[in-house]
C-alpha cells in the first residue's frame, strides 16, 4: 500500500507527487463531473493519517482523498490508463530540482 | 477572455464552489479566475447524464423482467461497457457476456460474484439485488 504514492512519508511537507488518475473514483469530484476519464492530473501535497492531500487544477482549495479510494483512481483500467503508471516520479520542492516546476 | 466576463452559470458544479479557470486581468495577464460554470457546458452535461439515465433505466427494466442478470444493471450504473468491466474484474469479455444472463448468473460461485462486488464496491447481497424503483438519484449520487 505505500507504494502507492512513492511518497518520503516521513518528510512529507518537503515533497510533492503528481500523479494521473481517473476522475470517476475521485470523492472529492461534483458527481457530474464523475465519468470515465483516466487522464485527470493531480499532484498530491501531502498526507494526514489515511488521507492525501491533494493541490487539484480544478478545484480553488486543497481537498482530500483516502488513501484507498485514491489508489483505486490512480491504478484505474481502461482507455489510456496505463499512462497512470508512470506519472508518480516525485518532485522534491526543496533546493534544485524545484526549477522542474 | 477577461476575468470579469469570464462565465458564471451556475449548473453542473451545484454546491461545491467554483471551477478555476484562466482569464486575462486589466494589465493583460493570465490570472487565476473562479467561473461557476458555463450554460454550453452544462446543456452537454444534462445530455451526457440523460443518456447514461436512459442506458441504465433500459437495463434496469430487462433485468425486472428477466432478461439480464443485475450484472448488466450495475454495468450500466457504472457507466462501463463489457470491455471496460472485463479489464476490472479481470475475466474475458466473453465471460462477462455469459454472466450476464441470469440463468448463468444464479449458478456463479462466490468468488467470481465477489469480483463484481469489488468492482461496484457494493456487498454480495446488494449484488444479486437490484433497487425496485429507478430513479436519477441512482446514478448521480455514489
Amino acid at each position: 500500500m505505500d507504494a502507492l504514492i512513492p511518497f518520503p512519508h516521513h518528510q512529507s511537507a518537503h515533497c510533492e507527487s503528481g500523479v494521473t488518475a481517473k476522475a470517476y473514483w475521485l470523492p472529492y469530484f461534483p458527481s457530474a463531473f464523475r465519468f470515465h476519464f483516466n487522464m485527470h492530473n493531480l499532484v498530491v501535497i501531502g498526507r494526514e493519517g489515511d488521507h492525501y492531500l491533494i493541490s487539484d487544477p480544478v478545484f480553488e482549495k486543497v481537498v482530500r482523498c483516502d488513501r484507498d479510494v485514491l489508489q483505486r483512481a490512480r491504478f484505474a483500467k481502461g482507455t489510456l490508463a496505463e499512462l497512470c503508471r508512470f506519472r508518480g516520479k516525485d518532485v522534491q520542492r526543496a533546493g534544485q530540482s524545484r526549477r522542474h516546476l | 477572455m477577461k476575468a470579469e466576463e469570464v462565465p458564471q452559470d451556475n449548473g453542473m458544479i451545484g454546491e461545491y464552489g467554483h471551477e478555476v479557470c484562466y482569464a486575462v486581468d486589466e494589465n493583460g495577464r493570465y490570472v487565476l479566475s473562479q467561473s461557476l460554470g458555463w450554460e454550453p457546458k452544462n446543456i452537454v452535461n444534462d445530455q451526457a447524464w440523460m443518456v447514461i439515465f436512459k442506458e441504465t433505466r433500459r437495463m434496469h427494466q430487462l433485468v425486472q423482467q428477466g432478461k439480464l442478470s443485475s450484472i448488466a444493471y450495475y454495468q450500466a450504473k457504472h457507466q462501463m461497457d463489457i470491455g471496460l468491466l472485463a479489464r476490472y474484474t479481470e475475466m474475458a469479455k466473453w465471460r462477462i457476456k455469459r454472466h450476464r444472463r441470469p440463468g448463468i448468473f444464479w449458478r456463479l460461485p462466490e468468488r467470481i460474484l465477489q469480483r463484481y462486488a469489488t468492482t461496484f464496491r457494493i456487498s454480495l447481497t446488494e449484488l444479486k439485488t437490484i433497487p425496485e424503483t429507478f430513479s436519477h438519484e441512482f446514478i448521480r449520487h455514489r
